[in-house]
């Protein structure tokens, strides 16, 4: 039996019939439209996932002014571009004088989910860095001593320029083994 | 003169079909009061799009100016308390009513064939409604709103392979910031709001096509002579029963009632939390978040270090799909309770989860452990600290040092009765006309105010804590 759509009422084979033709016009229109609206919608709400965050260059305070084998929260405020606006946002790191001339500087953040955590200095969790939210705990140099977290505290570039500790500021992906940059 | 137009009406618009179908339509014998969650349910989704909408007409979703306008809704817009404490207190009574429904219709077999898909919509229904308590948090952009989004966002990122990509598409860059609200605010009122409206419209539908279920002790009672065929038993339960308008939808009124009235009590009684400005270096801020999300926070703890994600989104994957897919797994032919008892079981034992996480999650939640100079703080004390953070700091030093701006406060605890220091911080020029310091609560009528009383007893509370050390 030969394929309605291709026969005229007559009974002539044709190669395309009206209404499929109509069908095909639909689709072609639809598809045309969804897709010169959906590439940009798709453009700009994904995006952001190609994009790097910014490296700042923080000066600190003197070396000399860090107590020795002292954790010392150094808090300061980057300009970050927050997308139509620069905003001034602060940030933290943990500065611990390892010895006369050495630093080791802390991102602020737990490497956990990105909690801001503290130094404690009694209490059962003495001589330890406590994440408040999920109870992750660091020893001094950073490593995982209990809890969720993933890997050990993430340590960020640091030099001593005439005395003066500049640490180059970066955030880091939380919640994963690897140390990467976000 | 009412007939004229309903004629009018009726030749133009088929209104009388209407009428018979949406309201006059009868409603089987049996439903009873646990019939009336789907409708309150949708009567607090109006007051969430009411109050919501009024409110987008004051707030401004910036970072500079967001926390700013929630506190201007909060404590200047008249009434505005009220609207924003119905729209807060709405979210958690409606995820309370959605979760007694779907129980509802779970224990009661109601899912099953023909109204599978009513359940597959009601529960996307129930997921739209966590995402948009989820994005409406940040908005108010304080304290809670930053941490809990900040970590609430960062378990996406522990996905394997597409975390990173995913995390910065939800914050719209790396860190939550002036595009992370943005990007929740449209998802808030806009997106959200209309893919509810498109799925509830698909859920009544259904509903309606379809009709309520019969109770399954009456639709498979044996002293009665039923029909065997479906379509006929259910035609003869219709027939019994009453219709939608008046008979049925006054119980439902009576139930909206009594739940506007909880809503009301919890705004007045229970008021509606505005924490301190966000502020991403807070180390000492204990995040915690909603309630409903507190059984996933607490599952969290279980599922330790690399093994995150499987925590995260493993088994709240599993879950929903579980609960998604029940009516197509769960074959058991009856729908009465006691016939179905490893459902019921499995059903049960899902519920005292939840409900034993919550609740070990809630315990968890008193930030007993914080100590600040060797004082356990309460957890007034510990909002004053993150209040006194976000507006002492700047000019009393961040421990209470003392800048050349303000005075030390280190041992105002000491000096001062805690009476004294929430009348000073109130109205210092009421103590003492040559204080600079701002006035928190100015006398009505002069001013605006900056704290509610709440928030200074909260600090009063904290400075309370402030001595001399030996």
């Amino acid at each position: 039996m030969a394929d309605e759509r291709c026969t005229t009422t007559a009974g002539e084979k044709i190669l395309l019939s009206r209404r499929q033709f109509n069908k095909w016009i639909i689709g072609a229109v639809g598809a045309f439209i969804t897709t010169a609206t959906g590439v940009p919608i798709l453009g700009s709400v994904v995006s952001p996932a190609f994009s790097k965050s910014q490296e700042v260059v923080v000066k600190l305070h003197k070396l000399e002014d860090y107590a020795i084998a002292e954790p010392t929260l150094a808090q300061f405020t980057i300009t970050r571009t927050d997308g139509w606006q620069r905003t001034l946002e602060s940030r933290s790191v943990w500065v611990i004088r390892t010895s006369q001339d050495e630093v080791t500087v802390f991102n602020g953040r737990c490497t956990h989910l990105g909690c801001a955590y503290n130094w404690k200095k009694s209490g059962d969790e003495a001589d330890h860095f406590v994440c408040p939210c999920h109870n992750g705990i660091f020893t001094k140099t950073g490593e995982v001593a209990a809890g969720p977290p993933p890997r050990p505290l993430d340590t960020l570039p640091v030099q001593i320029k005439d005395g003066t500790v500049v640490i180059t500021y970066k955030d880091f992906r939380s919640g994963v083994p690897e140390k990467t940059e976000v | 003169m009412t007939t004229r137009l309903t004629e009018w009406l009726d030749e133009r618009a088929g209104v009388r079909k209407l009428n018979q179908v949406l309201l006059l339509r009868k409603i089987p014998r049996g439903a009873g009061w646990l019939y009336t969650l789907g409708f309150a349910t949708l009567f607090v989704f109006i007051i969430q799009a009411v109050t919501g909408t009024v409110l987008a007409l004051f707030y401004v979703p910036s970072p500079d100016h967001a926390y700013e306008s929630v506190r201007f809704i909060q404590y200047t817009v008249p009434l505005g308390s009220i609207l924003r404490g119905l729209h807060h207190w709405g979210a958690t009574i409606m995820v309370v009513l959605l979760g007694l429904h779907l129980l509802t219709v779970f224990v009661l077999g109601a899912y099953k064939r023909p109204r599978e898909l009513t359940w597959v919509v009601g529960v996307v229904l129930l997921l739209i409604v966590v995402v948009a308590g989820f994005t409406g948090y940040l908005l108010p952009w304080d304290q809670k709103a930053y941490w809990a989004t900040t970590v609430g966002t960062s378990m996406a990122g522990t996905v394997p392979f597409v975390g990173d990509a995913l995390l910065k598409i939800i914050r719209g860059g790396s860190s939550v910031g002036a595009l992370t609200l943005t990007r929740f605010y449209g998802a808030h009122i806009l997106v959200l709001p209309l893919l509810f409206l498109a799925t509830i419209a698909v859920h009544l539908y259904l509903v309606i096509y379809l009709g309520v279920s019969v109770p399954p002790q009456l639709w498979e009672s044996d002293k009665e002579q039923l029909p065997q065929d479906e379509k006929k038993r259910y035609e003869l339960f219709k027939r019994q029963g009453h219709p939608f308008w008046p008979d049925i939808i006054v119980e439902d009124a009576l139930v909206s009632l009594v739940i506007f009235l909880i809503l009301l009590a919890l705004v007045v009684w229970v008021g509606t939390p505005l924490e301190a400005r966000a502020d991403p270096t807070a180390s000492n801020y204990v995040p915690r978040p909603e309630w409903y999300f507190l059984f996933l926070f607490q599952l969290l703890k279980l599922f330790p270090g690399p093994l995150e994600w499987v925590g995260v989104i493993i088994v709240p994957l599993t879950l929903v799909l579980a609960i998604l897919l029940l009516p197509f797994y769960s074959h058991e032919r009856s729908r009465l309770p006691q016939r179905r008892p490893i459902t019921l079981g499995v059903g049960a034992l899902f519920v005292v989860a939840v409900l034993v996480l919550t609740f070990a999650g809630w315990k968890s939640t008193p930030p007993a452990d914080v100590t600040e100079r060797g004082i356990h703080l309460s957890s007034a004390q510990i909002l004053g600290r993150s209040l006194f953070a976000g507006q002492c700091i700047s000019c009393h030093g961040d421990e209470g040092q003392g800048t050349i701006d303000g005075p030390s406060l280190q041992q105002v605890g000491d000096l001062r009765e805690p009476a004294f220091i929430h009348s000073y911080i109130e109205n210092p020029k009421a103590l003492n006309p040559s204080a600079l310091m701002p006035t928190f609560i100015p006398p009505p009528g002069e001013g605006q105010q900056v704290l509610s009383h709440e928030q200074v007893e909260d600090i009063t509370q904290y400075l309370s804590t402030f001595h001399a050390e030996e």
